[in-house]
């Protein structure tokens, strides 16, 4: 009961907080330059936050630089590349897309699709500051799948791209870390391989494609079996499955093909089970 | 007796004195009249074309001879105030025109300058492009220029050619095919991309040729043949697999329009 009461507590802030930024704050998309040629890109947009967050624009910057460091450097990383197809996090200064993601228009997802842009980070943080209290940091942060939100745009069968996740630090030392509270979870390894495994298995990589799709769908299974909101289990779940069909495709695909090798891993993988034995 | 009752006398007097007298002359011109009379009493002879161009030549010959030197100069003063006449008009406009190309550069320049501001936001760079179509096909070379650029200033800059094509299509359908076969490789594929499906949109009927062209340096390419392509083309695309069918289909359905 009381649990209950500190959830609504916690929603209606949040949807307090919400309409303060979306008043504070101007969704903006100024152009954001992919990795090098040959690299698969994640933006990094900036967030929405008020004075609670972070006293300044700076501060919000320095950040996402820091989260910049920890994704793309300072982590071990659960998705799977390979020497030619590297993975790399791009900050970008000053895009600010709206908190719905109204600007991701078909030409826009266009462009970052033909770039290899796999995902786009964008949200609203928040520090709580009860007198007498520590602080409580709160973010709601979306996750713009593109491979997924390209393929919905051209009409092919594609769950929703738009993930939003919420995250709460309950008890957070050192205070005020948002990059612990985002960077902890492995939710932006899990989306990563999810894009980056449909994304090879559009461009006919299904052997490397297959291992990613399966290891999103084990990193999408443990992410649904956590206490989240109705509408986000929902969207996960359909995630889930979908990438479990993709990985059954890049089986299915890679033994018809005459020139996969005979003695290749997959072969003996059976495509309704794609990832059996993997998760 | 006054002055003016002498006058009339010695005027009568004057006339007694002439021979034959006033009299005889006049009864001379009313027999006269009378015996020339029948002969052409029906009606007077009408001019034939024969004569109409003998008196024409005549009255030219007399203007020839009463010209006699200064004819050359004079003709040649006259044709050249005729031609002068005739292109009079087209010079004016020709003249007007370049002059309002010019102000319309002046203008577009600082609206240019605001989509390369770094930082420009996606909508600033629609709406400046948009206000820049508004200049109609003077501003083609400049929305061209944009599309060189890769990201939201050629998605800006398209948005700018597609809204001239709706009142112009035919400088748009003129000057879009070059992007297609520019051996300066100015243009990326995602440009020659939206490139392609405007000339579809707009009926640009003349530009059937140069997408066929088009196409078979993109099929080539997709073979793995790219030598063609790639000297069209700014780079080529990152994942052929799935951009090179993504390009033939969009042409394949270009030229399905232009062709029904």
């Amino acid at each position: 009961m009381t649990m209950g009461i500190s959830r609504l507590a916690r929603a209606a802030a949040c949807a307090c907080c919400t309409l303060l930024l979306a008043d504070a704050a101007h969704a903006t998309i100024v152009e954001c330059k992919p990795a090098a040629a040959g690299s698969y890109t994640v933006f990094l947009s900036e967030p929405m936050f008020p004075t609670t967050a972070f006293a300044s624009k700076d501060q919000m910057r320095a950040f996402l630089q820091r989260l910049q460091f920890v994704l793309d450097q300072g982590r071990n990383r659960e998705w799977v590349q390979s020497p030619t197809t590297d993975v790399r996090f791009v900050v970008c200064t000053n895009r600010a897309p709206a908190l719905d993601g109204q600007e991701f228009v078909p030409s826009l997802i266009d462009t970052l699709h033909a770039g290899r842009v796999l995902l786009e980070i964008w949200g609203q943080l928040d520090a709580a500051r009860p007198p007498g209290g520590t602080s409580r940091l709160w973010a709601q942060i979306n996750y713009l799948l593109v491979p997924m939100q390209h393929a919905s745009n051209l009409k092919e069968p594609a769950p929703r791209a738009l993930q939003r996740l919420e995250y709460l630090d309950a008890a957070a030392p050192p205070p005020g870390d948002f990059v612990r509270l985002i960077a902890r979870p492995l939710d932006i390894d899990a989306f990563v391989a999810a894009a980056f495994g449909f994304k090879l298995l559009r461009e006919g990589q299904r052997e490397l494609a297959h291992e990613n799709l399966c290891r999103a769908s084990a990193l999408l299974g443990q992410m649904v079996r956590r206490e989240l909101a109705p509408g986000t289990l929902k969207d996960l779940t359909a995630l889930h499955a979908f990438v479990l069909t993709l990985a059954s495709r890049a089986v299915a695909e890679l033994q018809s093909d005459p020139a996969y090798s005979k003695t290749g891993t997959l072969r003996l993988q059976h495509p309704k089970q794609p990832c059996a034995g993997e998760e | 007796m006054t002055s003016v009752e002498d006058r009339l006398q010695r005027l009568e007097a004057e006339m007694d004195r002439l021979r034959p007298s006033l009299h005889d002359r006049l009864a001379r011109l009313g027999q006269t009249t009378q015996t020339a009379k029948p002969a052409g009493a029906s009606s007077p002879a009408p001019l034939s074309a024969g004569r109409v161009i003998g008196a024409i030549a005549a009255v030219a010959r007399h203007f020839f001879g009463w010209m006699g030197a200064e004819l050359p100069k004079f003709l040649t003063a006259f044709v050249l105030l005729w031609f002068g006449w005739g292109i009079k008009d087209s010079v004016d406009l020709s003249i007007k025109q370049r002059q309002l190309d010019l102000s319309y550069a002046k203008e577009m320049q600082g609206l240019l300058q605001k989509m390369g501001e770094k930082d420009a936001e996606m909508t600033q760079l629609h709406s400046t492009a948009v206000v820049l179509a508004s200049y109609g096909a003077p501003a083609l070379p400049s929305l061209l220029s944009e599309l060189r650029y890769s990201g939201l200033r050629a998605e800006a800059a398209i948005a700018g050619i597609r809204s001239v094509a709706l009142t112009q299509p035919a400088p748009v359908c003129e000057a879009l095919p070059r992007a297609l076969s520019n051996r300066g490789r100015q243009f990326d594929w995602q440009a020659q991309l939206k490139v392609v499906g405007v000339l579809g949109e707009n009926d640009c009927t003349g530009a059937v040729v140069p997408l066929t062209d088009y196409r078979a340096a993109v099929a080539a390419a997709a073979k793995g043949k790219s030598a063609a392509f790639e000297e069209i083309v700014r780079e080529l695309p990152l994942s052929p697999a799935e951009d090179y069918p993504r390009l033939l289909a969009t042409i394949d359905r270009s030229l399905a329009m232009l062709k029904r």
